[in-house]
């Protein structure tokens, strides 16, 4: 704002005490993560006698040497980006399809259709139910369990709806008459005029998919179709017993390399958030803006 | 999600529904179909999602009712009338499990929920834009991370060789097992819950902040009102909509703690002081399969949550505010 030019010293106290005091926020914030970088780049000795911090003691990446040859982290690892890739593509395409129709304002069905959607934003079936039904279809310890129950996002569809209202009329009209049909104009026109739109909601369901710990726990019980959150929860679950903490990994592997469950942890943790974190500066930015979009609108 | 699916939820209904106020006949979709049919055949597979993943898990729900086993299924399983909801109501256990998820709950709505207010509050008073911007990147970042990063975080920062305990003892105080004890696991609950989200929660506050005219606050000055005041007086009643509409749908939340906080955090040997109605139907239903009796827990839960919200909301607008209908 322009207008602060002249501070009181009061204004001035406040300003040096707001800044200081978000900063030491921040700090926390980011203390436990960077906590557990450091674990995870250091001895497990150092770990153990309580001398890690924030930066690592007695540099070692045995810890990710144990993690990165195991061939159960290595499943779930592959099992996540095949979920997460055919995930997001599956829910682009349901939410383009469902948000075109739906943006034309002169559509029948335009609104019971969006009163059947909005209603199940208010109340769901529960866990159990939702159980059932993905079990009946024979889901159950199947990748696509992961996909199909999760393929639109109400949320999602109703913003990228939004978007798609702006784009004019005449260009949908003038493809008409060139002789486009519904199709061709909402893969021609109406996608690629929304792709900052797309860009962000495919982040919102990448980020969903590879965050999605829930799902898998609830369907998937084969470890060979299990994700990396579900391995990564392993760890934590069974903490303080050594034996169920480590079951993944061989234990003969793990006394070799003499580590604590610590530092395989934060290992696990590192290699689980690493993608995240390559994406976080866009994810952020577009977040934001879609959150900032849809409030608005409201 | 649910504040922010919350405030569009009107928009979204509404320039549908105010502008073509008159009700459309069913002739007038067929008509329509058959004038473009492509249009409807894209909303076909989104219409059996929705069926199949929301509208058959909603009716499913009538199993509470039944004694369903897998094997006769939802058409051969026997009715059994109110039965589990009379084993429910007998079974002291259930009003544990009630009593610890409104602790929880309700220790979430006064300690997580006003703190990103004055998180926004304070965030909007910084002058660097650049620094701003650096504190809402570091603080949105937990929100990013699953529960089981954010729990592996945790529990590794909270352990014996963990930087809170070493602190301790190199001051000579013994370890605590933080998540081991109810009277330390309440208090890592809610600041764990507070750790992940604050930043995040108050995004949508920022929203509307940054959606107030500037010539308000330029007035107020030149009228001599002081930093403290315009933050008072202009940006506080800007952002209370949306904060009544927050609360409303917090309190519709109620008896759903989250399941992946608990999950994760809850040591089996805190079970009877941490078990929430989620966990319990997880472990209960999915896992050990008595899907009509944890079906009807989940029953008794929305029931009660939507009783809330619409207490909630009525209470709202009888004070004179919006509400979220």
């Amino acid at each position: 704002m322009s207008l602060q030019t002249r501070r009181t010293p009061g204004e001035k106290a406040f300003d040096l005490f707001n800044v200081v005091g978000l900063g030491i926020v921040g700090f926390f914030t980011l203390y436990p993560f960077v906590n557990t970088l450091a674990v995870s780049l250091s001895d497990s000795m150092m770990v153990a006698s309580g001398r890690v911090n924030l930066i690592p003691v007695g540099w070692n990446l045995d810890g990710y040497r144990v993690v990165l040859s195991s061939p159960v982290f290595y499943t779930a690892f592959v099992n996540t980006v095949l979920v997460t890739a055919v995930g997001t593509t599956i829910n682009i395409l349901m939410t383009c399809l469902g948000a075109y129709p739906l943006s034309r304002k002169d559509l029948a069905i335009r609104v019971p259709f969006m009163m059947m959607i909005v209603i199940t934003m208010f109340i769901a079936g529960g866990m159990i139910p939702t159980y059932l039904v993905v079990r009946s279809f024979g889901l159950l310890n199947k990748r696509l369990a992961l996909i199909i129950p999760l393929a639109i996002n109400s949320w999602n569809l109703i913003l990228l709806r939004n978007f798609f209202q702006e784009v004019p009329m005449s260009l949908e009209e003038s493809a008409k008459i060139d002789g486009a049909n519904e199709f061709t104009i909402l893969f021609r026109i109406m996608i690629p005029l929304s792709l900052p739109a797309i860009a962000t909601l495919s982040l919102f369901y990448a980020v969903g998919h590879w965050n999605n710990f829930r799902t898998a726990l609830m369907y998937i019980t084969d470890p060979r179709k299990q994700v990396l959150q579900v391995f990564l929860s392993q760890f934590v679950v069974a903490r303080e017993s050594m034996g169920t903490a480590t079951s993944t990994i061989p234990d003969e592997e793990i006394e070799r390399m003499n580590l604590i469950p610590d530092t395989l942890r934060a290992a696990v943790v590192v290699c689980t958030v690493a993608p995240i974190l390559v994406v976080y500066p866009w994810v952020q930015r577009y977040f934001v803006k879609g959150v900032i979009v849809g409030s608005l609108k409201g | 999600m649910a504040t922010e699916s919350g405030v569009t939820i009107d928009a979204a209904v509404d320039d549908g529904g105010a502008r073509v106020k008159r009700r459309r006949s069913l002739s007038e979709i067929g008509r329509d179909i058959r004038k473009r049919p492509l249009l409807y055949l894209m909303l076909v597979p989104v219409l059996i999602y929705y069926l199949a993943f929301q509208y058959l898990p909603l009716f499913g729900v009538a199993i509470a009712f039944q004694d369903y086993n897998i094997f006769d299924g939802f058409r051969g399983s026997e009715w059994v009338g109110f039965q589990w909801f009379r084993i429910l109501f007998d079974d002291p256990n259930f009003l544990t499990l009630i009593l610890n998820t409104l602790k929880f709950s309700l220790l979430r709505l006064i300690l997580q929920f006003p703190i990103p207010i004055f998180f926004a509050l304070f965030l909007n008073e910084l002058r660097t834009g650049s620094y701003k911007k650096a504190i809402q990147t570091v603080t949105y970042l937990p929100h990013f991370f699953s529960w089981a990063i954010c729990g592996a975080i945790v529990i590794s920062f909270l352990s014996f060789s963990g930087p809170i305990n070493s602190l301790r003892q190199s001051l000579g105080h013994e370890p605590i097992p933080f998540l081991l004890r109810i009277s330390t696991f309440t208090p890592v609950y809610v600041i764990s819950g507070i750790w992940k989200d604050f930043g995040w929660g108050s995004i949508i506050y920022l929203a509307a902040i940054s959606g107030v005219n500037p010539e308000l606050y330029e007035a107020a000055y030149m009228d001599g009102a002081t930093r403290l005041q315009r933050a008072l007086h202009i940006t506080v009643p800007s952002i209370r909509h949306i904060i009544v509409i927050t609360l409303i749908l917090r309190c519709g939340d109620m008896l759903g703690v989250g399941f992946d906080q608990m999950y994760i955090l809850a040591p089996d040997m805190l079970r009877s002081s941490t078990d929430i109605l989620s966990t319990y139907i997880f472990r209960v239903g999915i896992r050990g399969g008595a899907y009509s009796y944890t079906a009807a827990i989940g029953l008794f839960r929305s029931i009660v949550d939507v009783t809330l919200i619409v207490i909630t909301n009525r209470i709202a607008k009888s004070l004179g505010e919006s509400g979220v209908w």
